[in-house]
């Protein structure tokens, strides 16, 4: 018999996890670099709203496209994209019934590798909202799937998980940000956090990118988690470009042979911002290929961190993974830390891992400059052709060139006190 | 000739590079409407001119003016200078992966007329520029000079030049890097560009590209000063003679 209330329990042992974990290590590798101490698990009040699901029939503003919308008082999410169409459906988890059993069971409470994370249990145990978009076997969708995450005074709570079943194709673009600077709850700073789970099967062929601009008093916790099945093509990109304090988790597991994972990891860091990558890539079919690139720019007194692991397990043959972490440091002030590990147990593999550092080329500045640009516009340009491989990933033209124009004005706003937000 | 009349004026102008002096009191005047050529042989500071004359941060200059259209930029940052339609073409262009060649060349067109140029205008002037050049419109959609070869970044030079139209235009050695027919191509669009209002200094090895774009006159530049100076018969000279003779002359 389907259990209906399977996604409920999912949620209690989710809950009952996040306790039985207790504190954060800080002295493990992961949290090494990153103090969490602001982040408020019990202080913040989720408002959980999960049977206010509005269908919104957006014809007249965005033809063809539809909206679904899940809102409570401190944050909301909105879906756009051709999701009634048939080939491609959004849905809250909490409305999902036993016709979905086999979903929600792969979905689990979390995902096995995130176990033992204290922040994905927190996440399920606790969202304020869950969608999952499922994209149906075989289905081409051409038009990106929107998903717009907005934090509305101070938490932010959400979990997403995508399906792309055999054959399909699609593209989607996450977005974190706010509908006004969020104030201070009793002295504690705002906080997003948030569980993706990607689910690309066989012959599947999924571009997502998640991008996250936040103010600077906002913590943001991202947990991730992507598994590519036979064959299937999952290529992507984490931007982050806000926040006080970014602390990423990556798990992307290349479970299918001849399954392809691609990501770029990019932060850009001004002020005193602080974001910290953690990636993970796990190979444990045969003939798989992973590459991760993270890129880093960091000025003024900003930090960034980058830890990787590549595990290849036994019986695992021709994989081909690499890591390559490269960073453009505009400020003496501004540290990186890059440290790429790899664990192989198995022979008949190529792996690379690598790390570069380096600051503005001054022949690409006077080059820039003897053709009429002035040295902070052409520092500007500099700066987004280090982030454009990974804002170049995202599908939708209009929020591309958004973020594009936000990494220009991060950059000539650098060492000022005030945020901007366009 | 009066200095109001001059176009370009360089006066004894030396320049440094961490501190060993290269350039030692070079002079040149050129009026609108003029070609010189400049000629030498490697090392002899043909290269550090043009890049003193650009502003490039790295070369020092010591002593001397710089004077465009009766105005000193020696002062001036190189985006300055481009402001005021100084143009240099690279002899070795930098790459800048990242940045469309489409992109960079509207940010460039945009800082020199000092507005914006709508996408529309863009589109047409550079649908035009690169029919002329002989180069594909996919060209637009790479990365600024990232992998390309010595004639595409030469093709490149010569159309951002055709699109910024300088009052003064630099060459340093455009002619390298070109096979016979692209020479021949790169030529006629600087030759055309030819007018009664504006100056150009050719730097070169060989004297090949001047058999397309006759100069006016022809300097000789040996261990940092101009040894030399004439007409176009100089530079057939140093093509059946070589520039030892010049040494020995001066």
């Amino acid at each position: 018999m389907p259990d209906s209330n399977l996604f409920s329990n999912y949620r209690s042992q989710s809950s009952q996890a996040y306790k039985a974990l207790g504190p954060i290590n800080i002295k493990s590798d992961e949290f090494k670099y990153t103090s969490l101490d602001s982040f408020s698990f019990e202080k913040h009040s989720s408002d959980k709203v999960s049977k206010l699901v509005t269908l919104k029939n957006a014809d007249e503003m965005f033809p063809g496209v539809k909206i679904i919308r899940l809102s409570s008082s401190s944050s909301e999410v909105e879906v756009h994209g051709d999701l009634l169409s048939g080939s491609a459906r959004a849905y809250s988890l909490d409305h999902m019934g036993s016709d979905f059993e086999d979903l929600l069971q792969r979905i689990g409470p979390v995902p096995e590798r995130l176990q033992s994370d204290l922040f994905a249990n927190w996440v399920a145990g606790k969202s304020s909202h869950e969608i999952l978009i499922k994209v149906e076997k075989n289905a081409v969708i051409e038009e990106p799937i929107h998903i717009i995450h907005r934090l509305d005074s101070t938490l932010l709570n959400h979990r997403v998980c995508v399906f792309v079943e055999e054959g399909a194709q699609c593209s989607i673009v996450e977005e974190y940000r706010m509908s006004n600077e969020p104030a201070d709850a009793k002295g504690i700073p705002p906080q997003v956090s948030s569980l993706v789970q990607v689910y690309a099967e066989q012959n599947s062929n999924l571009s997502w990118v998640q991008i996250q601009k936040m103010p600077d008093n906002v913590t943001s916790v991202m947990r991730t988690y992507v598994e590519a099945a036979d064959n299937a093509k999952v290529e992507g990109a984490q931007i982050c470009l806000g926040s006080a304090t970014s602390h990423y988790h990556s798990e992307f597991n290349s479970v299918g042979k001849g399954s392809e994972i691609d990501m770029i990891c990019a932060f850009q860091g001004t002020k005193k911002r602080h974001c910290d990558f953690f990636v993970r890539n796990s190979h444990p079919a045969p003939n798989t290929l992973s590459c991760t690139r993270v890129i880093n720019v960091v000025d003024d007194e900003s930090t960034a961190v980058f830890n990787g692991m590549i595990e290849i397990p036994k019986n695992a043959p021709g994989a081909d993974a690499t890591h390559a972490a490269k960073s453009l440091v505009l400020s003496g002030k501004a540290t990186i830390q890059s440290n790429p590990k790899l664990e192989i147990s198995t022979d008949d593999v190529k792996c690379a891992h690598g790390s570069s550092i380096s600051s503005i080329d001054p022949e690409q500045l006077y080059y820039l400059q003897s053709r009429g640009i002035s040295k902070i516009d052409a520092e500007s340009i500099i700066v987004n052709s280090f982030m454009n491989p990974a804002l170049d990933r995202i599908s939708i033209e209009g929020v591309r060139s958004h973020y594009k124009g936000l990494v220009s004005k991060n950059r000539l706003s650098s060492n000022l006190d005030t945020d901007t937000e366009a | 000739m009066s200095d109001n009349k001059s176009l370009f004026k360089v006066s004894d102008l030396k320049v440094s590079v961490e501190d060993k002096e290269i350039l030692k009191g070079i002079n040149l005047d050129i009026k609108p409407g003029e070609v010189h050529a400049l000629m030498g042989r490697n090392g002899s500071g043909k290269t550090t001119l043009s890049h003193a004359l650009m502003g490039h941060p790295s070369y020092d200059v010591t002593c001397g003016d710089v004077v465009l259209d009766g105005e000193s930029i020696n002062d001036l940052e190189p985006d300055e200078r481009a402001k005021r339609r100084l143009f240099l073409s690279f002899q070795y262009p930098t790459s800048i992966p990242g940045v469309t060649v489409a992109n960079f060349l509207r940010a460039s067109l945009e800082a020199v007329r000092g507005e914006e140029v709508p996408v529309r205008e863009m589109r047409k002037l550079i649908k035009a520029e690169i029919k002329t050049l002989e180069i594909p419109e996919e060209f637009m959609n790479r990365f600024l000079n990232d992998g390309f070869s010595g004639g595409e970044k030469k093709r490149l030079e010569t159309l951002q030049m055709r699109l910024l139209q300088p009052k003064m235009m630099i060459l340093d050695e455009t002619d390298s890097g070109l096979d016979v027919d692209a020479l021949r191509l790169v030529s006629k669009q600087i030759e055309s560009l030819r007018s009664p209002k504006r100056g150009v200094l050719l730097i070169t090895h060989y004297q090949r590209i001047l058999n397309y774009v006759k100069p006016d006159k022809v300097h000789i530049l040996m261990d940092g000063k101009i040894a030399q100076s004439g007409g176009p018969e100089l530079a057939l000279k140093v093509e059946t003679d070589g520039y030892d003779w010049t040494k020995k002359e001066n």
